[in-house]
């Protein structure tokens, strides 16, 4: 399209859309509106949000059932310490509330002991490496992410998840994320990732489940 | 920051510490615009009030995570564009399905209204037929006026993103009201 028929196209619509009567709420929507939102506000918790939790705090919760699962595993397994990549993965349904540890596999028992102090012993799954052979992708995921995160995405396609009860209002729409929905939070170490299933799907075996990085909704990994 | 974004952002500050007040302002000042963004969206007077509720309450919420990186109305519309996506998401129908108000106000015995009232209609219809990303982007920059930036903003997109939503939106539109070189 030429520049000159561009402006006039431009013009035009404008021009139709100017057309339009304004829109505004009559008094009575707008005091029944004002109304319900203080009426929403004051039944829930205490507003505004709290500050979000510490990863620490959030951690120690996820260590705690950690201890507990790992066992677990280890009964069902009969395969503790086979000396795999620790991974610690902890889906919740918002943050800062209860965290369920849905994957765990350890070959000792450290760092479930005592963390009320802060002095939380690192698990293995921060030291983010890019060795391991992997070919980096573009957005520079660690392996050890990537792996985690497939791990992740297979425990949530067995149901190992709380459903999102809160809409996520912070990822606008992107075009990785057409035809895409938020459906649960997974926390990796100290850091949470939303994760996405297409619209209208229920999670299954056969879910592609995309993972965000909420703080700049980059797409960090498709499992 | 000027010095309106500067009371606002204050004025959100209070809000996060409890302030009802304070966020009974930021209310007032943009009821109204996030209401008709959330109509032009959703074309369903009903839905545009539940979201624009919904809009105030998350942003009441979430107060404590603005950070002033924008202006107080560009967040909210943030807000209120996310939460249309969701319902559009959760309500998969055609939009417009319920007439605008104002075609009921208008005088059905005078011809001039009548067709101006239906050309009306053909616009509103137009724009309701848009996909969402590029409705909202000629919403914002063609309807409430908003620059790219701001748009930029307002939909967490990049502002060449914008140009090229606003420019196929454009287009659809032109295409849809009879423009055949559009």
């Amino acid at each position: 399209m030429r520049s000159h028929d561009r402006e006039e196209m431009e013009a035009r619509v404008r021009e139709a859309l100017g057309s339009l009567d304004p829109i505004s709420m009559s008094e009575t929507e707008r005091s029944d509106l004002r109304r319900a939102v203080w009426s929403e506000i004051r039944s829930a918790a205490p507003a505004p949000e709290p500050a979000p939790v510490p990863w620490r705090h959030r951690l120690v919760g996820a260590v705690a059932v950690l201890a507990v699962v790992v066992g677990g595993v280890a009964m069902l397994d009969g395969a503790s310490g086979d000396g795999d990549a620790d991974a610690l993965f902890a889906l919740s349904a918002d943050e800062g509330s209860a965290t369920t540890v849905v994957a765990a596999e350890d070959g000792d028992d450290r760092s479930t002991e005592d963390f009320r102090g802060g002095a939380v012993e690192q698990p293995e799954t921060h030291q983010y490496s890019n060795g391991g052979g992997q070919e980096a992708d573009p957005i520079s995921i660690p392996p050890d992410l990537t792996a985690m995160l497939r791990r992740s995405a297979e425990n949530l396609r067995t149901g190992g998840f709380t459903p999102l009860t809160a809409p996520l209002v912070d990822c606008p729409a992107r075009d990785e994320l057409e035809g895409l929905t938020p459906f649960a939070t997974v926390t990796v170490g100290d850091t949470d990732y939303q994760a996405w299933k297409p619209d209208g799907e229920e999670v299954g075996p056969d879910t592609t489940i995309t993972f965000v990085d909420p703080g700049t909704c980059e797409v960090v990994a498709s499992e | 920051m000027t010095t309106s974004h500067q009371e606002e952002f204050a004025l959100l500050a209070r809000a996060a510490e409890g302030d009802h007040d304070a966020f009974t302002r930021v209310m007032k000042t943009h009821e109204d615009r996030i209401f008709a963004v959330c109509m032009r969206m959703l074309a369903d007077r009903e839905a545009a009030l539940d979201v624009t509720q919904e809009t105030f309450i998350t942003a009441f919420r979430k107060a404590h995570q603005f950070k002033g990186n924008s202006a107080v109305g560009t967040w909210l519309y943030r807000i209120a564009v996310n939460n249309c996506y969701d319902h559009l998401r959760r309500n998969k129908r055609k939009p417009a399905d319920s007439l605008p108000e104002h075609f009921d106000q208008a005088d059905p015995f005078a011809t001039e209204a009548v067709e101006a009232s239906a050309h009306r209609k053909e616009i509103e219809e137009a724009l309701a037929s848009l996909p969402k990303e590029y409705r909202a982007a000629v919403i914002l920059a063609d309807m409430e006026g908003m620059s790219l930036p701001e748009v930029a903003q307002a939909l967490g997109v990049p502002v060449g993103t914008v140009k090229s939503r606003l420019f196929r939106g454009r287009r659809m539109l032109a295409e849809r009201l009879g423009e055949p070189n559009g």
